[in-house]
């Protein structure tokens, strides 16, 4: 019991709240054990270091959160941090970004590049992430893809880039058309909130509309093939299968559409192909058929918030196949003895 | 606590009062404290800048309510703590893959016993301990080490008992004393 005696004195030392009577008694103790004292040496070293975390910029944030307060354009200067622990690496911190900054200004000092100015954001495998544009909109980007948007909004049209899958939620400013690049086609909305699926790897651009309408305008690349438009109403879709240059709209479930954004996974009547392209980008792993025939198994289900190993689990249970997890890929098989070794 | 008090009533008076040069003073104060709270439930970097950005946008917004506000550092943890859980509720992605940014130091060769420990190499190990820590526990330490808050605010902050907040603590404390014992004095 004198060691959690110790470590109870211990504890309330380091966080301050140790009574004069606690801080003598703790003394006593530790001066008749020299190993519990070396102990709380080390300890108290560890506990005077301080985790400087990996913090994104704090001028950039706050330039995010002027602009969407409309208070941008005033910004007063840095002040200097009031009693703070690791003030020493804030200053410097701040003295870094100066230099950035600087750096930046004089690189595209007065070129007038529209793409040199926009900010990228891009998730890797496995990540997702919402973001706030300047004009309040808001984007949920889906794994594996890539947006770009201006700093601020300036001139008659919203315009931003995407590859990849995410979900809008337009602000509507009708003055303002809001536009979004795409490598095979343009979005053109007013205030809507809609999903956009136009993954590289895939054939097809999809665009789904929860609210309101949305016009989209499919890249024709060969010449014969006159411009056009279709506006699309709310739970439909317009699907561009831009390798033959066939458009078509459909209805669907605008909810499912979006369902990603809530964590979930819907599969219907997909192949198993098809799903691993989804896991590979919900989860990470790479996806390795050791034998070509599941890949054309066919599943239907939903799921949320679970794990790889659950929703492989279940598929398999279905469907009879093997698969194996391993940090860095995914391998399926029909025949179990495939994947041990 | 980490920041003088009669500064931060001052600021809360100026920002009640429109000034956006307090709010500005404001957000850097908390901006990186808010960011590695909310950072612990949430996982990802983007979510929790979000996260405090809405809380910051909040504060400003309704600058009219701060004059009511006893204590504003642990009124925004408690803001803070309240849109990650409800960010959680709402939206839990599978959140797989944690990005860091910080990746150094996971190098170590923990098969060389001939070598000294080095402090690096503790600190690391600690530093993992922590990690390792149940959500609550984990939380609790941070706080109390991290942002200097007392048990009565932390307990104010995550809505549970000073008593729980101790013995969440002298669970931290216990796991670390454990894992410098191991690097030592077990070799």
């Amino acid at each position: 019991m004198n060691k959690d005696r110790i470590i109870e004195l211990m504890a309330r030392k380091l966080s301050g709240e140790a009574t004069p009577d606690e801080l003598q008694e703790l003394h006593e103790r530790l001066s008749d054990d020299t190993e519990a004292g070396e102990k709380n040496r080390v300890l108290e070293q560890f506990w005077s270091r301080h985790d400087d975390g990996m913090h994104p910029s704090v001028e950039e944030n706050l330039k995010k959160v002027l602009t969407s307060l409309d208070l941008a354009g005033a910004t007063t200067s840095q002040v200097v941090p009031m009693r703070r622990r690791r003030s020493w690496l804030w200053a410097a911190a701040a003295v870094l970004m100066a230099v950035a900054t600087a750096a930046l200004l004089f690189r595209h000092g007065g070129s007038h590049d529209p793409l040199a100015s926009l900010m990228e954001k891009h998730n890797a495998k496995g990540t997702k992430s919402i973001i706030q544009l300047p004009d309040g909109s808001k984007i949920w980007l889906n794994a594996d893809s890539k947006i770009r948007y201006p700093e601020s909004f300036k001139g008659a049209s919203r315009e931003i880039y995407l590859n990849g899958e995410a979900f809008f939620d337009v602000i509507k400013s009708p003055d303002h058309p809001f536009v979004i690049h795409l490598a095979n086609g343009t979005v053109k909305v007013l205030g809507t909130s809609f999903n956009v699926r136009t993954y590289d790897n895939e054939p097809i651009v999809e665009t789904s509309v929860a609210t309101g309408r949305i016009a989209f305008i499919p890249k024709y690349r060969s010449f014969h093939k006159k411009q056009d438009t279709i506006v699309v109403a709310a739970d439909h879709k317009a699907s561009y299968t831009f390798t033959k240059e066939e458009l078509h709209t459909s209805a669907t479930s605008s909810k499912e559409d979006k369902a990603w954004t809530e964590g979930k996974l819907i599969f219907r009547g997909m192949t198993m192909e098809q799903i691993a392209i989804e896991l590979e980008r919900n989860f990470g792993k790479k996806v390795v058929f050791v034998d070509s025939t599941p890949m054309a198994y066919v599943f239907t289900g939903a799921f949320e918030n679970n794990t790889l190993d659950e929703i492989m689990y279940y598929l398999s249970r279905t469907k009879n196949f093997s698969y194996k997890i391993t940090n860095t890929e995914l391998l399926i098989s029909a025949e179990a003895g495939q994947l041990t070794n | 606590m980490k920041i003088d008090d009669n500064q931060l009533t001052q600021l809360q008076r100026l920002i009640a009062g429109g000034s956006q040069k307090a709010f500005e003073d404001l957000y850097r104060l908390f901006f990186g404290r808010l960011f590695n709270f909310a950072i612990l439930y949430v996982h990802k970097k983007e979510v929790a800048e979000e996260l405090v950005n809405d809380v910051m946008i909040r504060v400003w917004r309704r600058r009219d309510e701060l004059a009511g506000i006893r204590n504003l550092e642990t009124y925004l943890f408690v803001a803070a703590r309240n849109h990650s859980l409800n960010y959680l509720s709402r939206y839990s992605p599978y959140h797989v893959a944690v990005e860091s940014d910080n990746a150094q130091g996971q190098l170590i060769d923990v098969n060389d016993p001939g070598k000294e420990l080095e402090w690096k190499e503790v600190y690391f190990r600690l530093n993992q301990a922590i990690d390792e820590l149940p959500d609550q526990c984990r939380t609790v330490f941070k706080l109390i080490k991290e942002e200097g808050f007392r048990y009565k605010e932390v307990a104010e902050i995550l809505n549970i008992s000073p008593r729980t907040v101790e013995t969440q603590l002298f669970r931290a404390i216990k796991k670390l004393d454990k894992v410098i014992e191991k690097s030592f004095f077990r070799l």
